[in-house]
Parts: structure tokens; C-alpha cells; sequence
């Protein structure tokens, strides 16, 4: 991946409403935007997890063109919307992207499963024969960003990329090797998601989610020694990347600079936990870090993938402490714990943490010793110049960005 | 290589069946058919005892058929290429299309009868599109950057661009790409809802062609770079010389019908190679077979070759084995590689005459020889717009990136 | 697995032969009741492309009769006719085999109409044969 690309445009939508003001603010006063999923189709177990991060529709829809969204799914229009933001957010009209190399790669962990429940339903219901072309077309998991690419039409490389949690790291990542050999000129990535009760109800199936067990209400309490799992939330987020050359090019603003990425695989993990492949992911990451002229002093503050799971925020800590060393770790920033797990926030959180200020981590209370990070109080941080952005997945897959200050 | 195809397991199966010019597509076992417009694909009769006769039983419950597609081909491929203890640092890019939805869609079910015992949640662990590169990343211990292309029937082919990038890059020294999908019948009931799929067996650019035939398996290629290969001492299969993609930006499901949005992806493929139009022999077309698809892929390749597409080889490995969806770039691929080695395209199953609008050069009527040096375009179109296209040459010519 | 070659032809089979015991998911579609025949098919028809084209904000009435429904005029495409054959297919309780579905057909609310009369005609021979 190239070093000399930059952040440009930041699209969003997400629980707490549309556009970058929206999420900085959430992230600012560290609030949790939940709504209570319907528990009706009876998808969750016994005691179930009862929120989760969802977008007002009203928020969608000044972004959306209703006659050519009929056909959507959510997670569609979630992402068609923060495209046409982030493109809006990086100055770049119609025209001036006309004619040019646009890429697209978006993540996903889920896909759109609401359209795939219906369609199942269709074929065991109606009958195979009663299978309704529309929502077949939209079940594939690149429906998204086919979406995306026909609504600002770009005509560029279209890359979806499922790997849960890491998925939207990992699609940045991906569009960002689209710059190298020349195989794209300009990019829209991100990840979107949607949390429907389907989905969450599986999700608590498996466990993974707060149910407020510690008496501590349901939050995604990263790093806490009480934490019970994670708050599963929706939405998209969309980011611009251009050649830093071509940004200045056209005097845009910049808003971060990506330098560097690693990818790296923990094949000690379960197919849907963490592992405990710490030694191997923290090598992975100093390698990384040493290929790209990196020491753990470099980093002003983490962008912590860590959500409140328990087995996901005790790799994040190990391989933080390995690697840039226990005593030494900087501001440990947990926006998870905010905006929720999935839905593409992070992303944008780990764009406005160079600018923005970020309240203390919700749901944080004690230290677990086993882990010994303190995530973010609230205190004012003078604005990092370099961040570590962490995202690992559960069944294995890990991800690191590094991202400069413009 | 290593392939799960409707021939059976394995490359040679592969071969043989592709050599044999019959179609490995007939009655659908497994699932019934009963209820739905057609009848017919290309399954693959796999006894999953057989194929991983050393997996311990809990392990193998818990893998989908698309994960064990994956898991067969990728250690064939491995051990093909003496790579199996090179996994610890190797990239893992594989497509799939739906992942373990045949198995997602029957606890679906299960969890949607009413008053039935609830269906134990673990048997969708591998249902997700990763399901199959996790399995392939856990069993075999793969460290490097594993990540899941799901651009549905381009997404095995843009697993291999991905590790191409990857290799370019430095990122890693070896890497497996490919993809593994596996008959549902979501996507059977899918495509039919589209009308997309003939009653009979495909037939790829023929006049009388009336859809595709869908089709399961796997196909994975061990990519290193040529150094690593050198100083290992690796046989090297062909080169991986470039790939490219492109989006439409037309119609989620139909093609561009003026091929353009085509043509840029394999004109990119080209640029990518720095390979002229010229240098190419063999294009393995996407070829479904529907109606529109394969007048406007025509479209597109004409673009890119002129009237020199009258004399390249064309094959349509889907009249073969039916459309393998987010594997079906992968088998491709393997396909391309295989012609190039033996210097011919096997017979083209089911000929009769083709569409005069897209007059393949296909093998009709027998093997047909390839024009030799020449380089293999592998293309494929999905939905969304999504293409993609990969350029192989035959092992004997330079070597920039490495396939085993 | 039986391997076929080209040009098979499958049995004709009927198209539900076993009742489902599924669940909340959607139940077959009613025939055609007959008390709603007073309505004209075309106004049926109007209805169908407003439900499930889901072309919200538009009034079944405003499409005019001989208003080109796709290109130029209400902009429907291929996939909207294959999800309105679905509809027209439960409203009349018709089955349109795939090389039945002739373009012409669809390029116009009044050419649908007489697509669907052709259609249940044959349903209606169909019916009066088998028994």
C-alpha cells in the first residue's frame, strides 16, 4: 500500500444521525444512542439483549432519492447515503469525478440478512417460484456497494469485503491497494451494517452481547473489568481517499493521512471468538511497524477496536501492551463504547480523533487486571499527530491502520 | 492448484472431466427440486468422510459444504506446492458468494417452525460469506492477511487480483486465492426468479442458449512471487501477470449492454500485465449463458480485440461445470492454467451452433491448439456491475508473480 | 449423480404438489376473487405496478393506459417486469413460463391487459382439459 494517501471526505450515518457534527458530538459527549430491538419475532433467547444502535429513518431521508431507492435494502441506502456525504464532505461534485478511476470498497459483516430472512421466507412460505426478484438482487453481499457505485456512478474496482469486525479496516485497506499500480485514481471505503432484530437476536444467541449483567445497564463497557459483551449497533460510514498529491492538487481539505497498514491472521481463534494468538499478532504488528519506520513512541494515542467483548478487549490489551509496551501505552481511545460494534462509526472515529475531542469511555469503571488499560477519561488530549487504529475480528482476522494528522 | 468441482476432487478430476467434453450437470440431490422452476446444476457428489479422511469428527461437523470445498482445494494446492509449512505467514484472499447459506438457510427454517425445539445456534457458525476462508485460515494456519472477497460471481477472481496487490506489495511472499461456494437454494430460487437459468444444460454463446446453469466447488492457486518461488525451488505453473477490475455503474443485475464497462476491467488486466491486446491467445469468457450476458461480454471483448477476437480461443468452463458463482473465477483461472499447459482447449460440451450477435471461438467439435506463445484472460461479470479479469502466461515465459 | 447432455427435456411438474407447514412466513396467493372483478384489469393492473414496483407517492390512476411503462416513460426495467409478473401472476392467478414473457407485452398498461386475458384464457383451457 501507497504512504501518500489521504483521507479527503468523511461520510456518516449511524445512531446518532447523519453526518460528521452528528458523530463528533456523540463522540464529544459520550453518548450512547440505543433503541429497544424488537424482540416479537422471538430471534433472542431468554433474558435477551434488549438495544442496539439504530438509524432514525428521518435521518436517511433527506439523503436518499425515494424513486431510485425503492429497490434498496437498508444497508443500501445506508451506504448510498454516506457516499453522496462524503463525496459532498471532500468537494467532489459529479463533474470533478467524471471521467476518473473511482474504486470502491466497502466492508460489511452481515450483508443485508433482512433481505435474505424475507426471501427465505418467500421460498419455504409461497413457494421457490414466488422468489421476489428484487430482493434476491439485493441479498448478494456487494448489493451495497453496486449501490454505491451506480448512484455516483464509479466506475472504478467494486470490492466488498465480509470479515466481521475487522471488515471495514480491511476494506480501507483493500481500496487503498487499488492506488498501487495505478489500478485506481480515487476511492470511496468504509463499512456499513444494519442491525435488525434478526441479526442482533443471533448475535445474542451466540452471547456476544451486554445484557447488563455487571448492574451496569447494557453498554459495550470496553476495557472494564465488569464487561459482558458488546452494544451491536447500524449505519455506514464512507471515507474519500485520494493521492495527497492530486488533494492538494485541487486545494481540498485534508482531514488525515493514511501511511501504512497491516493485516495479520490469529489462526489460534475459534470461528466466532477471539483467540489467544498474542505472541503471533503482536510480531505481526512490530514487523508492521518496523516496515514502515514505526516505534511504539510514534503513536500519540490508539484507536482501540476494543467494544466490550470479552474475549476480543483482552487480545486488543495484549497485543497493545506487547507491542508499545505496558508502562508506555499511550491515550487509549475506545469509541466502540460509544457508537457500538459494526455500522462503520469506528471509522469515522478514528478519522475525527485527530481533530475532535472525545468524552470518557462509557461504561468504564474499574481496571481488569488481567487486561491493565485505562481507556480514555475525558481529559482534554492535545490533538495527536499520529495514531494506531486497532480492529480484530472474531475467527482471527486483525487489521492496523496508521494514521498521520494532515 | 486444487479444485473441488461437480467432476469430483481435486485438479485432475478437473482435468479429465474438462477433457472428457461432457457436462458434469444433472439431477440436483440436494435439496428437492420439486417446487422450483428447473431442475438441474452441477453438483459435486462429495462424501465429506472421504475428502478429509483425517479430520477429527467435531471439526468437521462444524464446517459447511463450502468450507470443506475450501478446506480440500487449499491443501491440495498446498501440497501441490510444498507450501503447506509457508501458511504461518501466508495471505488467504477467497471469494465467496453466499458462504455456508445452504446450511444458513435449513437453521433458518428450522428457527421459523413454530413450537419446534429451537435450532442450536452453533450450526450457523460458518454460515457467514467468511465462513469458508476462516475454515481454510483456522485448519490450515494461515497468519498473513486473510480477508473474504464477496463481489458475488466476480469475487473469486477479485481474490486473486487482492493477493496480487498483496504479493506486489511486499506484504506477504505467498499467498492462496480463489474462492468456494456451494449450491442453496437461495441462489437457485434467485436466478430463477430472474429467469436467468435454462432448463437444460447451458450452452454458453450458442444461438439457442437460454440461461445459465448454476454449479458448486472451490478453486485455489498458491501466488508467490518469483524470488520467493526461485529460492525455494517451487515449480512454477504459469504466471500470474496482472489483473484489473471495473463497475458498470449501469443495472445491479444486468449487464452494460454495450460491453464498455467490460472493456475497461480487461483493458486494466492488460495495462496491469503490460501486456498488449496481441499477446493474448485464450480468453476464458464468463460465458452463463443468458441471453444478455453473453452478447454484451461479446461486446466488451470486441472492444478491447477488434476484429482479432475472431481468431483468439475462447472457452466458457461453464458449460462445463455450471456457474460456481463466488468460486467460479477461481476453477476458471485453474482452467486457463491447464489450457496453457497442454497447449489446448478441451471440447466445449453440448456444441451446436453459435449466436452470430457472439461467435466464440470455442472448441466445438474437439480440442482445439492455442496459437502458442500466448498469454489466458480469465474474465468474469456479476452483480452490481462488479467486473473483473485476471491475466495469465504460460510457465515458460518470464516470471513476475508465480502460480503453484 | 445423473449427468445430462443438452436439449433434456424435465417433467412437466405442478408447481406446488405438497403443502408447506411453514410458519409466519407470505401464504400463497388467493385466486382471483370474484367479487373484485367489477374492477377493470386494467385498473388491477395499475394497482399491481404501484404495489409491488413499490412506487410510493404515485397514484395507481395516474398511469395512463397507453403510458409506456419502461424506458422513457413510467422507467421501469427488466427486473421490474420479472417482480410484475410475480404480481399479475398472483392478482389473475396466471403462471407465466419464462418464454412466455414477451417484451411487447409489457409496454403498456393496456398491452398487459391483453397479456393477462391471453394468459387466463389458456389457465381457464387449462383448468376445463383436466377435468
Amino acid at each position: 500500500m501507497r504512504s501518500d494517501l489521504v483521507v479527503t471526505g468523511l461520510g456518516t450515518i449511524g445512531p446518532h444521525g447523519a453526518g460528521v457534527e452528528a458523530l463528533a458530538a456523540g463522540l464529544a459527549q459520550s453518548r450512547v444512542v440505543r433503541c429497544e430491538v424488537d424482540q416479537s419475532p422471538a430471534w433472542h433467547p431468554a433474558q435477551p439483549a434488549r438495544f442496539a444502535g439504530r438509524v432514525d429513518p428521518a435521518q436517511l431521508k433527506p439523503w436518499i432519492d425515494a424513486a431510485k431507492a425503492r429497490r434498496q435494502s437498508l444497508p443500501s441506502r445506508l451506504a448510498v447515503a454516506a457516499g453522496r456525504m462524503a463525496f459532498e464532505d471532500a468537494g467532489l461534485e459529479r463533474a470533478a469525478r467524471a471521467g476518473r478511476d473511482v474504486a470502491v470498497s466497502l466492508g460489511t459483516a452481515f450483508g443485508p440478512n433482512d433481505f435474505t430472512a424475507k426471501l427465505l421466507d418467500q421460498i419455504a412460505g409461497a413457494g421457490p417460484q414466488s422468489a421476489s426478484p428484487f430482493l434476491f438482487m439485493e441479498s448478494v453481499a456487494n448489493a451495497h456497494a453496486g449501490q454505491v457505485a451506480l448512484d455516483s456512478e464509479l466506475r472504478g474496482a467494486n470490492i466488498t469485503v465480509v470479515q466481521r469486525e475487522a471488515s471495514g479496516l480491511l476494506a480501507l485497506i483493500q481500496g487503498a491497494a487499488c492506488f498501487d499500480d495505478g489500478a485506481c485514481e480515487l476511492a470511496l471505503v468504509g463499512m456499513v451494517d444494519e442491525m435488525g432484530s434478526l441479526t442482533h437476536g443471533m448475535l445474542d444467541q451466540y452471547a456476544a452481547l451486554s445484557r447488563g449483567a455487571a448492574g451496569g445497564g447494557e453498554l459495550g463497557r470496553a476495557f472494564d473489568a465488569g464487561r459482558d459483551g458488546f452494544f451491536a449497533a447500524e449505519g455506514a460510514t464512507l471515507l474519500v481517499l485520494e493521492r495527497a498529491s492530486d488533494a492538494a492538487a485541487r486545494g481540498a481539505r485534508v482531514r488525515a493521512r493514511i501511511t501504512g497498514a497491516v493485516r495479520a491472521n490469529d489462526p489460534s481463534a475459534p470461528r466466532t471468538d477471539w483467540g489467544s494468538g498474542v505472541a503471533h499478532l503482536s510480531a505481526a504488528l512490530a514487523r508492521g511497524m518496523q516496515r514502515h519506520g514505526l516505534s511504539p513512541a510514534d503513536f500519540d494515542a490508539v484507536v482501540s477496536g476494543a467494544s466490550g467483548s470479552r474475549r476480543g478487549d483482552w487480545l486488543e490489551a495484549q497485543v497493545l501492551k506487547r507491542v508499545l509496551g505496558a508502562e508506555a501505552l499511550p491515550t487509549v481511545l475506545a469509541p466502540k463504547a460509544t457508537l457500538g460494534e459494526f455500522g462503520g462509526g469506528f471509522l469515522g472515529a478514528a478519522i475525527l480523533a485527530l481533530s475532535s475531542p472525545f468524552g470518557p469511555t462509557p461504561g468504564f469503571e474499574s481496571i481488569d487486571p488481567e487486561l491493565g488499560i485505562r481507556p480514555h477519561d475525558g481529559r482534554e488530549l492535545a490533538p495527536p499527530q499520529r495514531l494506531l487504529v486497532s480492529s480484530l475480528a472474531a475467527g482471527g482476522a486483525a487489521a492496523w491502520l496508521f494514521v498521520d494528522a494532515p | 492448484m486444487g479444485a473441488v468441482t461437480p467432476y469430483g476432487l481435486g485438479v485432475d478430476a478437473f482435468a479429465q472431466g474438462l477433457a472428457s467434453g461432457q457436462a458434469a450437470i444433472g439431477d440436483v440431490e440436494l435439496f428437492s427440486t420439486e417446487l422450483h422452476r428447473t431442475h438441474i446444476a452441477g453438483e459435486v457428489a462429495l462424501d465429506l468422510e472421504a475428502a478429509l479422511p483425517d479430520l477429527a469428527p467435531a471439526h468437521r461437523r462444524r464446517l459447511s459444504r463450502s468450507d470443506t470445498f475450501g478446506l480440500v482445494a487449499a491443501r491440495e494446492a498446498l501440497d501441490q506446492a510444498r507450501a503447506r509449512e509457508l501458511a504461518t505467514q501466508a495471505g488467504l484472499f477467497l471469494g465467496s458468494s453466499t458462504g455456508g447459506m445452504f446450511e444458513g438457510e435449513s437453521f433458518y427454517w428450522d428457527l421459523r417452525q413454530p413450537g419446534a425445539r429451537r435450532p442450536r445456534v452453533s450450526r450457523i457458525a460458518s454460515q457467514q460469506h467468511n465462513g469458508p476462508t476462516d475454515a481454510v485460515a483456522r485448519a490450515l494456519g494461515f497468519g498473513g492477511p486473510v480477508v473474504t472477497l464477496s463481489s458475488a460471481c466476480s469475487a473469486a477472481t477479485m481474490a486473486l487480483e487482492a493477493a496480487l496487490r498483496s504479493l506486489r506489495s511486499g506484504e506477504v511472499d505467498l499467498a492462496l486465492a480463489g474462492g468456494a461456494d456451494s449450491l442453496c437454494q437461495l441462489t437457485y430460487a434467485g436466478f430463477n426468479a430472474l429467469r436467468a437459468v435454462d432448463e437444460e444444460v447451458c450452452r454458453p454463446f450458442q444461438a439457442s442458449r437460454a440461461g445459465l446453469s448454476l454449479g458448486e466447488g472451490a478453486g485455489v492457486l498458491v501466488l508467490e512471487t518469483a524470488e520467493h518461488a526461485a529460492a525455494r525451488g517451487a515449480r512454477v505453473l504459469a504466471t500470474f501477470a496482472g489483473a484489473g477490475s471495473s463497475c458498470d455503474a449501469h443495472h445491479m443485475t444486468a449487464p452494460d449492454e454495450d460491453g464498455a464497462g467490460l472493456a475497461l476491467a480487461l483493458e486494466k488486466a492488460l495495462a496491469d500485465a503490460r501486456l498488449a491486446p496481441e499477446a493474448i491467445g485464450l480468453v476464458n469468457a464468463h460465458g452463463t449463458a443468458t441471453p444478455l450476458n453473453d452478447a454484451a461480454e461479446w461486446k466488451g471483448l470486441e472492444r478491447v480485440f477488434g476484429t482479432r477476437l475472431a481468431e483468439i480461443a475462447v472457452m466458457a468452463t461453464k458449460g462445463s461445470v455450471g456457474h460456481l458463482l463466488g468460486a467460479c473465477g477461481g476453477v476458471e483461472a485453474i482452467a486457463s492454467i491447464l489450457a496453457l499447459a497442454r497447449g489446448k482447449l478441451p471440447p466445449a460440451p453440448n456444441p451446436g451452433p453459435l449466436d452470430a450477435e457472439c461467435p466464440a471461438g470455442l472448441a466445438h467439435g474437439g480440442e482445439r491448439a492455442l496459437s502458442l506463445p500466448c498469454a489466458a484472460l480469465s474474465v468474469n461479470l456479476a452483480f452490481g456491475g462488479a467486473n473483473a479479469a485476471v491475466v495469465f502466461r504460460s510457465a515458460a515465459s518470464p516470471a513476475s508473480e508465480g502460480a503453484g | 449423480m445423473k449427468l445430462r447432455t443438452a436439449r433434456h427435456k424435465p417433467d412437466p411438474r405442478s408447481m406446488r404438489t405438497r403443502t408447506d407447514d411453514a410458519h409466519a412466513a407470505p401464504q400463497p396467493p388467493l385466486p382471483p376473487d370474484e367479487t373484485m372483478t367489477s374492477e377493470s384489469i386494467q385498473s388491477r393492473i395499475k394497482r399491481v405496478i404501484v404495489d409491488c414496483l413499490m412506487l410510493e407517492g404515485l397514484a395507481p390512476e395516474e398511469i395512463g393506459d397507453e403510458q409506456a411503462l419502461f424506458g422513457e416513460g413510467l422507467g421501469l426495467d427488466s427486473v421490474d417486469a420479472l417482480e410484475l409478473v410475480l404480481g399479475l401472476e398472483a392478482e389473475f392467478g396466471i403462471k407465466v413460463k419464462s418464454d412466455e414473457m414477451d417484451r411487447t407485452a409489457f409496454n403498456s398498461v393496456t398491452s398487459l391487459a391483453g397479456f393477462v386475458e391471453g394468459q387466463m384464457a389458456k389457465a381457464e383451457a387449462a383448468r376445463a382439459s383436466e377435468t
